[in-house]
C-alpha cells in the first residue's frame, strides 16, 4: 500500500533536511505550479511534491467520487504520504481549496504536524450574510457551469488555424511539457466539491502555527477573507503580499518564499 | 471594440488587462486555471470564456493566450486571441441540453419499461393458470367461468397496451389530431356515469351528476378526447373511494364559452408530497389494498391530453377528506340546436357493403364473421391489395373499405394511395387494420392516407363503432354542404335592425354586396401573393357583417386560412379559400 500511496499521488522528495515541507496544489493545477519556489527550500529542508487525485500525473484510477467529494478524502491522502514518507512534525503548504485541505488534515491528527502555511485560502467562496467571500451562489453556478464547458465541451480543438499565425511561433508550438493537467471529469466534479463547501467551522478549531499568506488584489479569496481567518484561527499569522492575482508562487515567487522563510525561521529553529 | 460596444478606441486599447474584460465568473476561471496554465506552459489553448459587453451582456468566446518575448530586451507580454463563439455556444448549448433531455428520457423510459413489463406479467401469468385449468376436465359451467375470467383478463390487458400507445403517442408528438363533432354534452355525461353505475354500486358509492342549466346541451368538441379525460378521472375517483360519493360537475367556465369539468370523491385522498408524483407515468399510490389495480397511466394521460389541448389538470386533496380533479375547456356551443336523431345501427349497416383484405386467412374468416354479426349486408374479402384494386375495377359500390397494412404483393398503405389515385371521386372511407398501432405515431402521414385506424385485436363491438363514427362524420359532412345554403346565414339581427324600414334594409343589402364582392376580391389577391397583412386586413373589414348575419361558419374558415397562410400552409389555404369563396358565393345568393 505505501508504494501504491506515492504513485497514487505522483509524489516526489526532493532536497535535504530533516524538517519536510509538503506543498500541495490548488484547483485546475498540479506539482508544477511550485517550481519558482521550490529551488529556494530545497538546501535547508525536504521537500514533498504531490498532484491530489486527479491532477498531473496521479493515478486517475484512484478517484473515488465518494471519497473525493468531501475536502477530507483529500486531507486523508495527504496524511497517507506523510505517514507511508515517515515524515514526522512536517509543515503543510497548501494553496487556495488545498489551504483549507491541509486545515482539515491538521485537524486530523494535530500533533503529527508542525505548521501550516496557506497560501490565498478560502474556506468559503459565496457571501453569506456578514461573512464576505467574494462570490454570490449566482456567480459560483456560472463558474462551475462555465468549468464543465471546459472541461467537458467540444468547442475544444475548433480552430488551429486562427492560432497558426507564423510571425509569432509560440503559438504554432505543439507543447513538450504540459503543467496543470487535470482530468476533465475529475475536476468538474473537484470544481464543485471545492467551490460550494463551507469549511469555516473546521477553520476555527485550528490550532496549529499558521501563516496566512493574502494577495493584494485577489479576485477569488479577497481581503476579507483573509481577515475572517487572521480572527478565527488561534495562532496565525496573516500576511498582505504586494503580489496581485490568486497565484503569487507564480507571479511573485520571490515575495513568497520570503515570507515563507521569515515565518518559518521565527516559528521553528532552522537546521 | 465592436463586440462589446465600447465607442472610442481609447477606452479599450493599452488600458485594461484582458482580466477587466472579463465578468466575474470567467475572471475567477481565468485566475484559476487560465493564467497558471499560461505562466507555466507558455501558452494556452482555446479557454471557453465570456467577455463582458459594455452593456452588461456576455458574450461566449474562445481565447488563445501566448507569452511572447521580444527580443533583445528581455521584455515579456502576453498576447490574447479572442474568437466570439456566439452561435456555435448556442448551438452547443442547445445540443448539449437536448442530449440531457434525451438521456433523462430514456432513463424514464426504461424504468417505464420494466414497470410496463410487470404490470403485463402478471395477468399472462394469470391466463397461463387458466389455460391449465381449461385443459382439465371441467364441467360446462366451470369452462364458461373460466373463460369469462381469462375474457375480462385480456381485456384489461388490452386496455393497459392502448393506454400505452395513447401516452407514447402524446410524450411522441405533444399535440393531437382532434376531431370535432355535434352533441349533446349532457346527454353525454350522462352515459359516462352509467358506465360506472354498477361498480359504484357494488361499493356503495353515491355517483352524482351536476350538470349546469346555463351551459349549452349541444357542443361542438372532440367527444372521444373529452370522454377519455372524464373516464380516467372518475374511474380513479370511484377506484380511490370506499364510501361517500363521487361527483361529476360541468359549470361554465372563466373564458367565454369554456366549460369547467370538476370530479369530486370522498376518497382516500392524496398527501401534498404524491401530488407530483401520481402525475408521473406508473406512478400510482403504493400505499393501496392490492385489489386496486391500475395500469399507472391514466393520471399521467390524462394531464399529457390536457397539455396538448391546451389546458391543465388541477388536483385539491386532503388526505381522508377527499380530492377534487379539474380541468377547464374550450367547448363551443353547436351551431346546431336540435339533437340529432339515434342511428339504429343496423338499419344502417343493412345497405353496407364492404370490402376488405388480409393476407392471413383465419383473419379474413374473424373479419367476415365480425361483419355478418354487425349486419352487414354484404362483405367481399379478398387476400392482399392487388385483388382490392380489382374488385374495384368491377365494382365500386362499397360503402367501406377495410386495409390490412401488412400484405404481400400490394400493402395496406400503397393500396390506399392507388385507390386514392384511381378512383379520386370515390367518396368510401377507407380504414387501417394494424397490429402495429405504434406505427400510427411514426408514419402518421402514410396513415394520414386512412380515414381510420382500428387497431388489431378488434372484436366486434369495435368495428360497429367504427362504422358508425365513419357513417355519421359522412352522413354530417353530406348534411353540412346541403345545409350551408340555407342556415349559414340569418337576417334575424338584420330585420331585427330594420324593424320596419324596408327600404333601408334593401339600401343595406345593396351596399353590403358591393363591400362583400370588394373584400371578396381583397382576399382573393392577398391569398395569390400570400400577403398575410392584406389578406388580415380584407378579413378585418368583413367582420361586423360576419356577427350580422351570425355566420359563424364564415369567421371560422377565414380564421382557419389566416393561420394556414400565417403558417406557410398553402396547400391548406387553397383549400380553405376555395372554400371561404364558396361561402361567400352562397353568402352573395343567400342575399339576393
Amino acid at each position: 500500500m505505501s508504494r501504491g500511496v506515492l504513485e497514487r499521488n505522483n509524489v516526489s522528495v526532493t532536497g535535504s533536511g530533516n524538517r519536510a515541507l509538503v506543498f500541495v496544489h490548488g484547483f485546475g493545477c498540479d506539482q508544477g505550479m511550485w517550481r519558482y519556489i521550490v529551488p529556494e527550500f530545497e538546501p535547508d529542508y525536504k521537500v514533498v511534491l504531490l498532484d491530489l487525485v486527479g491532477a498531473g500525473n496521479s493515478d486517475i484510477s484512484a478517484y473515488d467520487p465518494v471519497k473525493y467529494g468531501l475536502l477530507n478524502g483529500y486531507a486523508d491522502d495527504i496524511i497517507e504520504v506523510c505517514q507511508t514518507l515517515n515524515l514526522e512534525q512536517a509543515i503543510l503548504i497548501g494553496h487556495s481549496v488545498s489551504a483549507t485541505i491541509v486545515g482539515l488534515a491538521s485537524l486530523r491528527k494535530p500533533d503529527y504536524f508542525a505548521g501550516l502555511v496557506m497560501i490565498g485560502p478560502s474556506p468559503r467562496y459565496i457571501n453569506d450574510g456578514d461573512y464576505i467571500g467574494g462570490f454570490t451562489q449566482e456567480e459560483i453556478d456560472g463558474l462551475l457551469s462555465m468549468m464543465e464547458e471546459n472541461y467537458e465541451s467540444w468547442s475544444l480543438a475548433l480552430a488551429p488555424q486562427i492560432m497558426g499565425r507564423s510571425d509569432h511561433p509560440a503559438y504554432g508550438e505543439e507543447l513538450t511539457e504540459s503543467f496543470c493537467k487535470t482530468d476533465p471529469g475529475i475536476a468538474t466534479h473537484f470544481a464543485s466539491t471545492t467551490f460550494l463547501s463551507d469549511n469555516r467551522l473546521d477553520m476555527e478549531r485550528i490550532t496549529l502555527p499558521t501563516l496566512l499568506l493574502q494577495c493584494s488584489e485577489d479576485i477569488i479569496a479577497p481581503l476579507t477573507v483573509g481577515q475572517y481567518l487572521a480572527s478565527v484561527i488561534s495562532d496565525n499569522e496573516l500576511k498582505v503580499l504586494e503580489a496581485t492575482g490568486h497565484c503569487p508562487h507564480l507571479s511573485a515567487p520571490q515575495e513568497v518564499t520570503a515570507e515563507i522563510r521569515n515565518w518559518l525561521s521565527r516559528q521553528f529553529i532552522t537546521t | 471594440m465592436q463586440l462589446l460596444g465600447y465607442q472610442r478606441k481609447d477606452q479599450l486599447l493599452g488600458q485594461m488587462s484582458i482580466k477587466e474584460l472579463l465578468p466575474v465568473k470567467a475572471r475567477a476561471f481565468f485566475e484559476i486555471s487560465h493564467w497558471p496554465a499560461l505562466k507555466l506552459n507558455g501558452s494556452v489553448r482555446e479557454m471557453a470564456l465570456r467577455l463582458a459587453h459594455e452593456n452588461g451582456t456576455e458574450i461566449p468566446v474562445l481565447i488563445s493566450s501566448a507569452r511572447i518575448e521580444e527580443s533583445g530586451e528581455g521584455e515579456i507580454y502576453y498576447q490574447h486571441l479572442v474568437y466570439p463563439i456566439k452561435r456555435r455556444y448556442a448551438y452547443e448549448q442547445n445540443l448539449l441540453s437536448a442530449k440531457k433531455k434525451a438521456e433523462q428520457k430514456l432513463a424514464d423510459r426504461d424504468r417505464q419499461l420494466s414497470s410496463v413489463v410487470h404490470e403485463l406479467r402478471s395477468p399472462l401469468h394469470g391466463l397461463m393458470n387458466l389455460v391449465e385449468l381449461l385443459r382439465q376436465d371441467q364441467s360446462e359451467a366451470d369452462r364458461k367461468k373460466l373463460m369469462d375470467v381469462m375474457t375480462s383478463t385480456g381485456r384489461h390487458m388490452t386496455h393497459l397496451v392502448d393506454s400505452l400507445l395513447d401516452w407514447s403517442r402524446l410524450e411522441a408528438s405533444g399535440n393531437l389530431e382532434l376531431r370535432a363533432t355535434d352533441f349533446d354534452l349532457g346527454k353525454n355525461l350522462n352515459d359516462l356515469i352509467t358506465l360506472f353505475d354498477i361498480q359504484a354500486l357494488s361499493k356503495g358509492i353515491k355517483l352524482a351528476l351536476n350538470y349546469d342549466a346555463a351551459l349549452p346541451l349541444m357542443v361542438h368538441s372532440d367527444q372521444n378526447r373529452l370522454n377519455q379525460l372524464l373516464h380516467n378521472l372518475l374511474s380513479n375517483a370511484i377506484k380511490y373511494t370506499d364510501s361517500g360519493s363521487v361527483t361529476l360537475a360541468a359549470i361554465p367556465g372563466g373564458m367565454p364559452q369554456s366549460i369547467l369539468f370538476t370530479v369530486t370523491d370522498t376518497g382516500c385522498g392524496i398527501a401534498p408530497e404524491d401530488l407530483a408524483r401520481i402525475l408521473q407515468p406508473f406512478g400510482q399510490l403504493n400505499n393501496q389494498q392490492s385489489e386496486v389495480s391500475s395500469s399507472g397511466l391514466g393520471l399521467s394521460i390524462t394531464q399529457s391530453l390536457l397539455k396538448a389541448l391546451g389546458s391543465e389538470l388541477n388536483i385539491e386533496s386532503k388526505i381522508g377528506v377527499g380530492s377534487k380533479f379539474s380541468f377547464e375547456l374550450l367547448v363551443p356551443p353547436s351551431a346546431r340546436s336540435v339533437p340529432k336523431q339515434e342511428k339504429d345501427s343496423f338499419t344502417m349497416l343493412a345497405k353496407t357493403r364492404v370490402l376488405a383484405a388480409d393476407d392471413v386467412a383465419v383473419n379474413r374468416l374473424i373479419l367476415k364473421h365480425h361483419l355478418k354479426k354487425i349486419g352487414a349486408r354484404q362483405a367481399l374479402i379478398v387476400a392482399d391489395g392487388l385483388l382490392v384494386i380489382e374488385a374495384l375495377q368491377k365494382d365500386t359500390d362499397f360503402q367501406l373499405i377495410l386495409l390490412d397494412i401488412e400484405m404481400p404483393r400490394l400493402n395496406g398503405f400503397a393500396t390506399a394511395r392507388r385507390i386514392r389515385k384511381e378512383w379520386p371521386d370515390l367518396n368510401v372511407p377507407i380504414a387501417a387494420l394494424t397490429a402495429h398501432a405504434n406505427e400510427a405515431i411514426t408514419e402518421e402521414d402514410k396513415f394520414s392516407l386512412f380515414d381510420a385506424v382500428l387497431p388489431k385485436p378488434f372484436d366486434a363491438n369495435s368495428l360497429r363503432k367504427l362504422l358508425m363514427d365513419l357513417d355519421s362524420a359522412e352522413s354530417l359532412a353530406r348534411t353540412d354542404k346541403v345545409v350551408a345554403m340555407s342556415s349559414t346565414f340569418s337576417m334575424e339581427q338584420l330585420n331585427e335592425l330594420f324593424d320596419g324600414e324596408p327600404n333601408e334594409k334593401a339600401d343595406f343589402l345593396q351596399i353590403f354586396l358591393t363591400t362583400l364582392a370588394e373584400v371578396d376580391d381583397s382576399l382573393r389577391k392577398a391569398g395569390e401573393t400570400q400577403d398575410l397583412k392584406g389578406y388580415s386586413a380584407a378579413k378585418h373589414k368583413i367582420t361586423s357583417m360576419i356577427h350580422l348575419f351570425m355566420a359563424e361558419e364564415v369567421e371560422e374558415v377565414l380564421v382557419q386560412a389566416k393561420a394556414a397562410l400565417a403558417d406557410e400552409q398553402i396547400d391548406k389555404f387553397n383549400t380553405l379559400e376555395r372554400e371561404r369563396r364558396q361561402l361567400f358565393t352562397a353568402w352573395a345568393e343567400y342575399v339576393r
